[in-house]
């Protein structure tokens, strides 16, 4: 079986730096496979996902997901990708303000037909997800910027899974949060993603939720480029 | 068989786009002068030195209120330049003279009634410029008017005014 | 949402300082569209004064002063007509008729005219429109008056009132001719010109209260009865009128006898076309026209500039929102185009506004441009061209919206998951 994501001989240099941030031999995913990757801040897991989420492209390397090297892609085609197939979560500052719950979650249908045709009735999906995260009816109408950061972070995650996309990134989405409420979150993110059928890369520095995962790597082993630090 | 076909295409569209360039072509273009006789105009061109200012009991020198007949109902087109004398409620021009020179200048007399040519639009236009030329276009007419010293004047039922 | 919608929702979250950029447009708005309408209105309104008269006669003046004070009360005469003069004017063929008005008196600021019985009957104005009683009729009496709409509303006159004029033609009468009160007989129906702001007289009655002001001044006990008067009302005329306006039986004879009035050597005389002069006085307007106009334009200028400041200063601040927008599947194209809506709703609602401004500086402005002027200025949208105008001030705003869309496509591009600083 192919794997969801495919990462070969990957190398990227900042522009204006002389260093490359990130050098990966080779990274792999599968369907529906849930990935604890530990990284800590300046590790280059930021230049990663934003590298599997087709917002950068690598100087040299090869990304496969779902079949379609992005590196080949061009910047509508990433585009395109990245709207119909991926989930992001961020650490915090996930939601626009001044939108309520309900419109932050049907956002990545706005943006791809295909996505929203996979929720079906999107609203209904929106307001399923919001449910499912425990989020209270009364909150959905609410602004994003009016909840807490807890409930943010729920709502963020509620975003990421509408129309049931094949890949999840997560950057650090717990590190907000006290230490109490991550596990919660972990529980309810996991369910969803579970019933999403959706794969989950979760980068973290935080190894205590390493066990919860299918699997486990450590992206200062992986990073060849890190060695010079 | 093909040529034949192509052949009376062409002469047919050739029609099609002239017929209606020769129905404007029934406009004619007339000059100021053809508006008066011609015995008049040389009377006129001797006339012009002498003059008489004592009141207002005598008449102008020259005055020529003589018309063409045979241009009565042509259509026509002349340019010239607009005096406006009625404008409709907002200030539209509805009727003005067109007369074939700008500016009352002292050195040189008015224009004689028949170098004069009282124009109505049925539609008023927007005001114009007095200080423009332009091209009036219409129907030109010779009407009596019920005066002493005048016999009869030009008249126009004015189709366009265009800038010159 | 759609992009419009998100657009909305943004500027929403931003309304104070969206609402003062809307206000900046639309003050500018406002002044250009306002700048517009006055000019055509009072131009219109100029129109309308005087339609018919072929010919204006006064004592040797400028012709344009001659216009401004025979027409439309604005000045003073500087010469007048000797009454022989108007006779042998009134008697020649080619004249159809003749209106004379003395000037000279005023009542309570409103202009007083001693005109024969003419007015009444050729005097017409808009679209060939004849003068009309309100209520009352002509002159009967020797020291009858005849009031215009504007002055029987200003005043709260009716019919048979009692009325003192003034001499000259200040606002506040100093001299009265008190020994000759008038009776109101008869109120115009509104006109929209000036003859709304005046009061009309007979030429007799006009001579009459002037009885006794030879040195230019009342000289005590030298006003003559008005009982006197009235029986002597047949032989009184007045030594002089200032202005005479004249409709030809041959319409094309105007030049020719606008010639002879100039030229005439027995007394020093001006006479207008009415048609060409108006000209000449847009002519004089026009400059300070252009001057305004430049200057609205230029506010304008100012307007879409305050805008692009307000897009510019926020775009720092937005740049967490385009990355939210750019992680969950948004095109660069896409969010710039936020921007662009942005600027079009923002200019959109300025444009509104400045019309809508614009309207109603007009419609407060009106009854005092009436009072004061006699200018009736109607309530009239901005005419197709100006539409026009404002839809290519639109475009200029989305056009000054494509800078800092610009701008947040290449950041949006530089970014990556995280805002790299």
């Amino acid at each position: 079986m192919t794997p969801l994501l495919d990462i070969k001989d990957l190398a990227f240099t900042w522009p204006g730096d002389t260093d490359p941030v990130l050098e990966l031999g080779g990274f792999s995913l599968a369907a529906g496979e849930k990935v604890f990757m530990f990284g800590p801040s300046g590790s280059g897991k930021s230049t990663l996902l934003a590298l599997i989420g087709g917002l950068i492209r690598p100087q040299s390397g090869q990304i496969l997901f779902k079949d379609q090297d992005l590196v080949e892609l061009g910047g509508a085609g990433r585009d395109r990708v990245r709207a119909e197939h991926l989930g992001v979560i961020f650490q915090q500052f996930n939601l626009l303000p001044w939108l309520d719950l309900i419109n932050n979650v049907m956002l990545p249908c706005r943006f791809s037909r295909a996505r929203a045709a996979r929720a079906g009735d999107v609203k209904g999906a929106a307001e399923k997800l919001l449910a499912e995260m425990s989020l209270a009816p009364e909150l959905w109408r609410r602004r994003a910027d009016s909840i807490s950061v807890g409930q943010q972070q729920r709502v963020a995650a509620a975003r990421a899974l509408i129309g049931r996309p094949a890949l999840i990134l997560a950057d650090e989405p717990t590190s907000a949060l006290d230490h109490d409420r991550r596990l919660d979150f972990l529980e309810l993110l996991f369910s969803q993603v579970e019933a999403a059928n959706s794969a989950l890369l979760f980068v973290s520095h935080d190894r205590d939720l390493a066990g919860r995962f299918d699997r486990a790597v450590d992206l200062t082993d992986l990073n060849e480029a890190q060695e010079q630090a | 068989m093909k040529h034949k076909m192509i052949h009376r295409v062409f002469v047919g569209t050739l029609l099609f786009v002239l017929l209606p360039l020769s129905a404007h072509a029934d406009v004619r273009e007339i000059e100021w002068v053809e508006l008066m006789p011609e015995e008049e105009l040389n009377a006129w061109l001797q006339e012009s030195e002498i003059v008489d200012h004592s009141g207002f009991g005598a008449a102008e020198p020259f005055q020529s209120f003589r018309t063409m007949p045979e241009l009565d109902g042509i259509e026509a087109r002349i340019p010239g330049f607009v005096v406006p004398i009625e404008t409709d409620g907002e200030g539209n021009l509805k009727e003005f003279f067109l007369v074939p020179y700008f500016g009352a200048c002292i050195h040189v007399p008015p224009p004689p009634a028949n170098q004069i040519i009282y124009g109505r639009l049925e539609d008023p236009i927007p005001m114009v410029n007095i200080w423009d030329a332009f091209w009036m276009e219409g129907t030109l007419n010779v009407e009596d008017i019920s005066n002493d010293t005048a016999a009869s004047a030009y008249t126009m039922d004015v189709t366009a005014l265009e800038l010159y | 949402m759609n992009l419009l919608g998100l657009a909305w929702r943004s500027l929403l979250n931003r309304r104070f300082a969206v609402l003062l950029t809307v206000c900046t447009i639309a003050l500018s708005i406002g002044l250009l569209v306002l700048v517009e309408q006055l000019r055509s209105e009072v131009r219109q309104g100029f129109y309308r004064s005087v339609s018919g008269v072929d010919l204006i006669v006064g004592g040797r003046t400028a012709p344009v002063q001659l216009l401004l004070y025979s027409v439309f009360g604005i000045g003073d005469a500087t010469n007048d007509i000797s009454w022989e003069t108007y006779t042998q004017l009134k008697a020649l063929p080619e004249v159809d008729w003749a209106i004379p008005m003395a000037l000279g008196d005023s009542h309570n600021g409103y202009r007083v005219l001693g005109i024969s019985p003419a007015f009444f009957e050729h005097y017409r104005f808009g679209d060939s429109e004849h003068i009309e009683f309100e209520s009352g009729q002509e002159f009967d009496d020797l020291f009858d008056v005849v009031i215009g709409a504007q002055v029987a509303r200003q005043l709260d006159y009716e019919l048979g009132d009692q009325i003192v004029l003034a001499h000259g033609s200040g606002n506040v009468s100093l001299q009265g001719h008190d020994e000759h009160p008038f009776t109101i007989t008869g109120i115009l129906a509104p006109t929209g010109t000036p003859v709304d702001q005046q009061l009309y007289v007979s030429l007799a009655a006009h001579r009459a209260i002037h009885i006794g002001w030879e040195r230019g001044v009342q000289m005590p006990g030298s006003a003559i009865d008005p009982d006197v008067a009235r029986t002597q009302a047949e032989e009184l005329r007045p030594d002089a009128v200032t202005a005479i306006f004249l409709g030809l039986t041959a319409r094309a004879a105007v030049f020719g006898l606008q010639r002879r009035v100039n030229e005439y050597r027995a007394e020093a005389l001006s006479g207008i076309m009415p048609g060409i002069t108006l000209q000449q006085l847009w002519r004089i307007t026009g400059m300070a026209e252009q001057v305004l106009r430049v200057v609205a334009a230029l506010v304008v200028v100012a307007g879409l500039l305050g805008m692009l400041t307000v897009l510019l200063a926020t775009l720092g601040e937005r740049r967490r929102e385009m990355a939210i927008l750019r992680a969950n599947g948004a095109r660069p194209w896409q969010i710039s185009g936020l921007l662009v809506f942005e600027a079009g709703l923002i200019a959109a609602a300025g444009i509104a506004f400045g019309v809508a401004l614009a309207l109603s500086v007009q419609m407060v402005a009106a009854p005092w441009l009436l009072s004061e002027f006699g200018l009736h200025v109607g309530l009239t949208w901005p005419a197709a061209w100006q539409f026009g105008v404002l839809g290519l001030i639109f475009l200029a705003g989305l056009a000054v919206g494509v800078i800092p869309a610009a701008m947040a496509y290449r950041r949006t591009l530089a970014d990556g998951m995280q805002i790299r600083t």
